[in-house]
């Protein structure tokens, strides 16, 4: 019975301790279709815009950033791949197809797919704000 | 003691008849793959053909996904998930060995293609198209020649013979799909909004016409190329829209999109083609079995092989985003989807 309960012990205090240590390194968000893609990465130091007309590259305000953790902290990384969209015109490309991606020190969190302007419920305020970034919606 | 043993066996016996019938999929499954309202899934189409023996185990998952989405678009829903029925019913039916019919799914295997080519005994299939041009300038009021270039890119796409010019892989499945299209009717407008959106506003002031394929030649802008409508939606929009610099291959064209194949991308949507990643991740299919598994869209002109989902993407299919040069194909499965429609009782059979 000893075993089993170090082993336990172990795998819990190991967990826990990986995920104190797992931070957010960088947050983007992308939106796609046919011949047209809009990206932007943030991080700490760098916000990156990419789109059909080229590259584009800022420093990332403090404020910015920590208003994207803030939001972030609020979504539960495990499940970015399970929301559900509330809308499916990108299967008829009558939507761009977006998602988000958040990577940390140890993982990649890949959120499903989701119409653009329409993001699931779960990540709409994040999305608003990485989209924001766009130079059209400045 | 032993009265809980019992318990214990027969809560584990209930489990796992509730799981055992999925035909291999978990109820994890359902929960993940990522589709709304009327995206009609796999395992509840298959779950139809199941015997009343096996009724109950629907219950597991999938009635409380069918219901959410039932909720959300109850007409169309009904009307896309009917249509999924009877195209799986349809190719089951002319498999030779009966396979599928009546029996689920027949170990994963519930879109068709795969097999040997299925005779349907539908013959060529001629499908007369109803132009629009919708212009506000000179440039968007696209010429004959334009228009008759996409004709052709259309006939040669839905009748290639050669798949020379395909993988070997992909050579066997690659398909004649016997489907002609006529110019029937050009009509030209000008309309001073310069761009229509994708909300089908063009489709309400000039409506689709019955016995054609419609398609509107308008200025769609945000960059969109072109979008469909799925069999099943209103008759009043049916058809697909593409802006006109996507249209055709001569005259006013934008490359790399001036090799037509916007126009074959949505038809084969309107033809009940999903996108060849099924829009979602790896498990989630785009219903036809002899495309390959992916999660993901190829854009440009990806090099050969490019591997997702542990196999070869199909990136020539005309069902992926790559870029007009690049796609060539359509598959054997893809064929069958398309030409249940128009048998009997098909969605497409007036045509």
């Amino acid at each position: 019975m000893k075993t089993p309960s170090l082993i336990l012990f172990l795998l819990l205090t190991s967990f826990c301790w990986s995920q104190q240590r797992d931070s957010i390194r960088e947050i983007s968000y992308s939106a796609r279709t046919r011949g047209l893609f809009r990206i932007v990465l943030v991080d700490k130091q760098n916000t990156i815009i990419q789109t059909n007309d080229g590259f584009e590259s800022s420093e990332t305000p403090e404020s910015y950033w920590q208003k994207l953790l803030e939001l972030t902290s609020s979504v539960s990384l495990d499940q970015l791949k399970d929301l559900q969209a509330p809308s499916n015109e990108r299967a008829r490309d009558a939507a761009m197809s977006c998602k988000i991606e958040i990577h940390t020190d140890y993982s990649i969190y890949i959120s499903s797919a989701f119409d653009e302007g329409k993001p699931p419920m779960e990540i709409k305020t994040l999305v608003t704000l990485l989209e924001a970034q766009f130079p059209s919606k400045k | 003691m032993k009265r809980w043993n019992l318990a214990f066996a027969l809560i584990g016996l209930l489990l796992l008849t509730c799981t055992s019938e999925d035909n291999g999929l978990s109820s994890q499954d359902v929960l993940e793959v990522d589709m709304s309202d009327f995206y009609v899934q796999t395992d509840e189409s298959a779950d139809l053909y199941k015997t009343d023996g096996e009724e109950k185990n629907r219950n597991c998952h999938t009635m409380a996904v069918l219901n959410r989405q039932l909720q959300e678009n109850p007409g169309l829903y009904r009307k896309m998930y009917d249509i999924e029925k009877h195209t799986r019913a349809f190719i089951a039916s002319k498999r030779p060995d009966g396979a599928g019919n009546g029996n689920g799914n027949n170990g994963g295997d519930p879109g068709g293609g795969g097999g040997d080519p299925v005779d349907d005994g539908l013959g060529s299939i001629n499908i007369p198209v109803y132009i629009y041009v919708i212009y506000s300038n000179d440039l968007q009021n696209i010429s004959d020649q334009q228009i008759n270039s996409q004709i052709t890119v259309l006939n040669n796409d839905f009748n290639d013979t050669n798949y020379n010019d395909v993988p070997a892989e992909f050579q066997p499945v690659g398909a004649d799909i016997d489907i002609h299209f006529t110019l029937g009717v050009v009509n030209r407008i000008y309309d001073s909004t310069s761009s229509w959106g994708t909300n089908d506003s063009v489709k309400s002031k000039y409506p689709a016409q019955t016995g054609y394929l419609t398609i509107w030649v308008c200025n769609i802008g945000g960059g969109i190329l072109g979008y469909a409508q799925f069999p099943g939606g209103k008759a009043s929009t049916d058809g697909i829209v593409v802006s006109p610099q996507y249209f055709g291959t001569t005259g006013y064209v934008s490359a790399p999109f001036d090799g037509g194949r916007t126009a074959t991308h949505e038809i084969g949507h309107w033809l009940n083609l999903r996108h060849i990643w099924g829009d979602g991740r790896c498990r989630q299919d785009d219903f036809v079995a002899d495309t390959p598994t992916s999660d993901r869209p190829n854009y440009r002109c990806p090099s050969y092989p490019t591997v997702h989902c542990q196999s070869n993407d199909m990136t020539m299919n005309y069902m992926d985003y790559t870029d007009d040069a690049c796609m060539n194909m359509f598959s054997q499965g893809q064929k069958e989807r398309m030409r249940a429609l128009f048998a009997a009782g098909g969605v497409r059979e007036g045509l």
